[in-house]
C-alpha cells in the first residue's frame, strides 16, 4: 500500500475530500496545500489580523476535515464551500470582537490595491482585473449587495437591514447583480 | 414543505449560488434543484461567476510551519466523528486504504489517458485497485472512448470516475442512472484539458445503479457509461 505522502499530483478536489473523509491525512495536506494561500487572502481581509487570520484558516480547514463527508457538489464548488466555512468563521470572530466588517466599497478598495505587490502571476492578475472591472461596472446599490453577499456572507434580510432597504429590493439587488456580472465576465471571456 | 416552479427559482438562484440562501427557502430551492436540469446549469454557472469573485482576494503565504501543524491536527481528529458520517476507526482505515489504491489508479489512468487499459488491469498486479467492483467504459456518443467508471460497494460506495484529456474545458454535469430508469444528479465537475478524476458518492446503492452520463457545457452529453 502506497505511503501516506505519496499521493498523485493531479486529484480533484472532490477526490481529495473523499481522502480526508477517509482519514487519509496526505490527502488533507494536499488539500491545505492547495487551498491555504487563498483562504489566508480571504480570512486576512475579513479579520484584518494575521494572528487571527491564521485562527480562522486552522479552524476552517480542521472543519473541512471533520465535515468532508457533507460536501455535495450539487450545492456549489468545493472552493466556494471552503470559502463560505472562513467566511463564517471571520465573521463569527469579528462579532467575538464586537468590531463591524469593513464598508463593502472599503473592502473593494483595499481589494483593488492590495493585489498588485501580492501576486506575481500575470495571468492571475489579469483574470482578476477583469472581474474587477465587471464589479466596478455594476450599479452601487447593486455592486453593494453583491459583495456584501460574496465576501462577507450576508444573506438577503441581512442585506435590506444594513442598506434600509425592503425585503424583496435586496432580493432584486443580490440577483439583477448577479446576473449582470455573469453576462460581462462571459462576454470578456468570449473577446 | 412546498413546492417552487422555475420561475420562482430563478428568483432565487443567485442567492443558492452565493451560499446565502437558508433555512426552508433552501431546502425547497434544492428540493427543486434535484429534478431540474436547466435549473441546476442556471446555478452552476451563477456559481462560476460567484467563484470568480473570490479571484479578487490577494493570496496570502501560510506562516512557516503552517501544513505541519495542520497535519498534526488532523491525525488528532476523526473525520465524520462530528459530522454525518459515523464509522468506525476500522472502516476509516480500510476506506482510507481503498481511496488511496483508487487515488493512485485513476491518478494513473488519467495520467496514461487511460486509453485500452481498464482501471482494474493499472490497480494490478500486486492489489487490485477494484477488487469486487464493476468497471464500465465511458463513450461518447459515436461511440469513441471518453474514460472509465469504477463502482465500489463496502465499505463505503462510491463512484470514481476519469475523463480521459482531449474533452472540452468547462463545467461537466454528472448523471447517474438507476435499473428502473430514474436519474440523478450526482455533482458538476470542472474539467481541465488533462481530463479529470473524481469520486462520488452515489445518492442510491450501487445495486441499482445502471449507468452513468456526462452532459458537457452547453447541456450536450458528452459520453455515457452502461454497467452490464
Amino acid at each position: 500500500m502506497a505511503p501516506d505522502d505519496s499521493l498523485p499530483d493531479g486529484l480533484s478536489d472532490e477526490a481529495l475530500l473523499a481522502g480526508m473523509a477517509a482519514g487519509t491525512v496526505a490527502a488533507g495536506t494536499a488539500f491545505v496545500r492547495r487551498h491555504q494561500s487563498r483562504v489566508f487572502g480571504l480570512a486576512w481581509v475579513l479579520v484584518g489580523d494575521p494572528g487571527l487570520a491564521e485562527d480562522v484558516v486552522q479552524e476552517t480547514f480542521l472543519r473541512a476535515w471533520l465535515h468532508g463527508a457533507s460536501f455535495d457538489a450539487r450545492k456549489g464548488s468545493v472552493r466556494s464551500w471552503l470559502c463560505t466555512i472562513t467566511r463564517n468563521l471571520a465573521i463569527d470572530t469579528l462579532r467575538m470582537r464586537r468590531a463591524e466588517p469593513v464598508d463593502p466599497d472599503a473592502l473593494l478598495a483595499q481589494l483593488a490595491l492590495a493585489d498588485g505587490d501580492l501576486s506575481d502571476h500575470i495571468t492571475r492578475l489579469e483574470d482578476a482585473e477583469r472581474v474587477r472591472a465587471a464589479v466596478r461596472e455594476l450599479p452601487a446599490p447593486q455592486r453593494r449587495a453583491v459583495v456584501l453577499a460574496a465576501w462577507f456572507g450576508r444573506t438577503a434580510e441581512e442585506i435590506s437591514r444594513m442598506e434600509r432597504i425592503p425585503l424583496g429590493t435586496a432580493k432584486t439587488r443580490i440577483r439583477d447583480g448577479m446576473l449582470r456580472l455573469r453576462s460581462t465576465l462571459a462576454e470578456e471571456t468570449r473577446r | 414543505m412546498s413546492e417552487m416552479d422555475c420561475a420562482v427559482f430563478q428568483d432565487a438562484a443567485a442567492e443558492l449560488a452565493l451560499g446565502i440562501l437558508t433555512g426552508p427557502d433552501r431546502a425547497v430551492a434544492l428540493k427543486h434543484m434535484e429534478r431540474c436540469a436547466s435549473c441546476q446549469a442556471e446555478v452552476g454557472s451563477l456559481a462560476a461567476a460567484a467563484d470568480r469573485l473570490l479571484d479578487l482576494v490577494p493570496p496570502r503565504g501560510a506562516p512557516d510551519g503552517f501544513e505541519s501543524r495542520m497535519a498534526a491536527a488532523f491525525r488528532q481528529s476523526v473525520p465524520g466523528q462530528a459530522g454525518r458520517c459515523h464509522r468506525g476507526k476500522a472502516a476509516c482505515r480500510r476506506l482510507a486504504g481503498w481511496w488511496r489504491r483508487a487515488g493512485l489508479a485513476a491518478a494513473a489512468a488519467a495520467a496514461a489517458g487511460a486509453l485500452g487499459f481498464g482501471l482494474h488491469q493499472i490497480g494490478a498486479p500486486q492489489e487490485p485497485a477494484y477488487s469486487g467492483a464493476e468497471v464500465a467504459a465511458l463513450r461518447t456518443p459515436a461511440g469513441a472512448p471518453a474514460g472509465e467508471v469504477a463502482v465500489t460497494g463496502a465499505p463505503q460506495p462510491l463512484v470514481v470516475m476519469v475523463l480521459n484529456p482531449g474533452a472540452a474545458p468547462g463545467w461537466y454535469h454528472c448523471y447517474l442512472r438507476t435499473s428502473g430508469g430514474r436519474q440523478a444528479f450526482a455533482g458538476a465537475f470542472h474539467v481541465g484539458r488533462d481530463g479529470g478524476v473524481w469520486v462520488i458518492r452515489p445518492p442510491m446503492p450501487p445495486r441499482d445503479l445502471a449507468g452513468a452520463r456526462l452532459v458537457g457545457p452547453g447541456g450536450t452529453e458528452i459520453a455515457s457509461a452502461t454497467f452490464t
